[in-house]
């Protein structure tokens, strides 16, 4: 069995452009697998390190963005809005109060997906590629338009999986949309990993998700009830390092950018196993 | 009367020779030439093609829209035009494809054996949702996810694991193997005949080793690949 740390590498941080922001897409092809989760905390932690990063919430009618960056109460104006011409863009952009780099444009919950016309949304991304290093955009779930409006600003895209065969398959469904339209996908988030069930053969485990999709793993996150707690009190995980999702989150951005990191301990077989795998029983 | 002999196909050594008549006007001409290769089904995916204009003078905006016609809807791979118009020749040069006067008549020559040669090759996975289709063989270097498919006139080998559908043999080509290194399709059909996973043959596909699939006696058997290839492929 290959080592899990030859395949923790990321090619999506690599920039060809220096000038433009990379635009990058976080998908997942099933709902509720992390994607917003793994979005918010990528691009605050990058945020943190230096980086001018904006977000873009282009879940139009349901957005979830806003509650986990803890910006609920400061949306005025939205993507729409903008496409629309009715406010400027830097009046709709919302920095973090303790991030400067990072500024979060909301989707608006009145429409419905067909608003976010690709014109004018390739407009919005153009204006904002010159100032920022990278652009997050969080996909709404499922195959339908919401994904589709994507597909023509997107350079890169992360896929958030759950170790579960119906997340894989589904990832693996949304891949190949990204493919067909050119958009090569290389990188995976694992989200809601639990060692000691995937070893149990409950959940799927690393080795096997990466024969399904065959992708660069970027990281892995652990079933983590403070996910839940930050999600509630609007106050994101990287925010507060003490938590093992956070610290998860952490690394997976040092990963973005280039640099060699080693899984989490939390994701190692303990001491005993992993002498006795070597002694051979 | 004139609408039949519009858009002419024939089968060459590359692929496919079409001539489009030269009297009729572009606007009736890019239905047909739709309507033509609609009609033709799967055989026309991936097709070089040669396309013979003829003395019809035409823009370049109208010479895009018909390439971009053939090359979006059916996949075709332009090889070359045939036009007796300088200006169209010039056009065509720009744009980057190859242009001539006249088809040379050892182009033209086609027998059965080229069929067998006719092979598509795909250098990476077939991703779910993915779905290839071609006349000839296909040959795929990498895997063939869940939820994939790949209907074939031909055989089909499948370098890493198949687990998608496949379907080999559409056209009535009886003789035609799906051949893998990881054998697991979930669904696998040769020419009218699906194969039914008897317990033999779930416990041949559970070694996990290279395995063929054929037809005989109307039933879809699987081996080892070993032992197959050692028979002498029979």
């Amino acid at each position: 069995m290959t080592d899990i740390n030859s395949f923790l590498k990321s090619d999506v941080g690599y920039k060809t452009n220096p000038d433009l922001a990379k635009v990058i897409a976080v998908i997942s092809g099933k709902g509720g697998v992390g994607k917003t989760t793994a979005c918010a905390n990528l691009a605050l932690a990058l945020a943190m390190s230096g980086l001018k990063i904006a977000v873009i919430d282009t879940d139009i009618g349901l957005r979830n963005l806003d509650i986990i960056l803890g910006y609920s109460d400061r949306i005025y104006h939205n993507v729409i809005d903008v496409i629309d011409g009715t406010c400027s863009l830097s009046e709709a952009l919302i920095p973090d109060k303790d991030v400067p780099n990072l500024v979060f444009l909301p989707a608006s919950q009145i429409h419905e997906k067909g608003a976010l016309k690709t014109k004018g949304f390739t407009r919005v991304i153009d204006a904002l590629k010159p100032e920022y290093n990278y652009i997050f955009l969080d996909a709404p779930a499922g195959i339908g338009q919401g994904l589709k409006n994507l597909i023509s600003v997107t350079d890169s895209a992360i896929v958030v999986v759950n170790p579960d065969k119906s997340s894989v398959l589904g990832a693996d469904r949304v891949i190949g949309i990204f493919e067909n339209h050119n958009i090569q996908v290389t990188d995976m988030i694992i989200n809601r990993y639990n060692i000691e069930s995937a070893n149990k053969g409950d959940l799927l485990t690393i080795h096997k998700i990466n024969e399904i999709l065959g992708l660069n793993l970027l990281g892995v996150v652990p079933e983590d009830s403070s996910v839940t707690a930050a999600l509630n009190s609007g106050i994101p995980l990287v925010k507060k390092q003490n938590t093992p999702a956070g610290k998860a989150f952490i690394n997976i951005s040092r990963r973005f950018l280039g640099k060699n990191v080693t899984l989490l301990y939390v994701f190692r077989d303990n001491f005993w196993s992993r002498m006795m795998g070597k002694i051979g029983f | 009367m004139y609408e039949e002999k519009a858009v002419t196909l024939q089968r060459i050594r590359s692929g496919l020779y079409i001539v489009l008549d030269d009297r009729i006007p572009f606007y009736n001409l890019k239905k047909l030439f739709y309507k033509k290769l609609q009609s033709m089904d799967s055989y026309i995916f991936h097709t070089n093609v040669i396309m013979n204009f003829g003395s019809r003078e035409m823009r370049d905006s109208d010479l895009k829209e018909i390439i971009t016609l053939g090359e979006d809807n059916f996949k075709l791979n332009l090889l070359k035009i045939i036009t007796k118009v300088p200006e169209l020749k010039e056009i065509a040069k720009k744009r980057g494809y190859k242009a001539e006067d006249f088809i040379e008549k050892s182009e033209l020559e086609f027998s059965e054996d080229v069929l067998n040669e006719d092979t598509l090759w795909i250098k990476k996975s077939i991703r779910s949702g993915q779905l290839t289709e071609y006349r000839g063989n296909v040959v795929v270097l990498g895997d063939v996810n869940v939820g994939a498919r790949i209907i074939a006139g031909g055989n089909i080998l499948v370098m890493g694991v198949l687990r998608g559908d496949v379907w080999a043999g559409k056209d009535g080509n009886l003789g035609a193997n799906v051949i893998s290194s990881f054998f697991g399709p979930s669904q696998l059909r040769i020419y009218d005949t699906y194969l039914l996973k008897s317990e033999e043959i779930l416990k041949e596909i559970k070694e996990n080793m290279p395995a063929v699939a054929f037809l005989k006696n109307n039933t879809i058997f699987v081996k080892e690949y070993k032992e197959w290839s050692l028979r002498g492929a029979k």
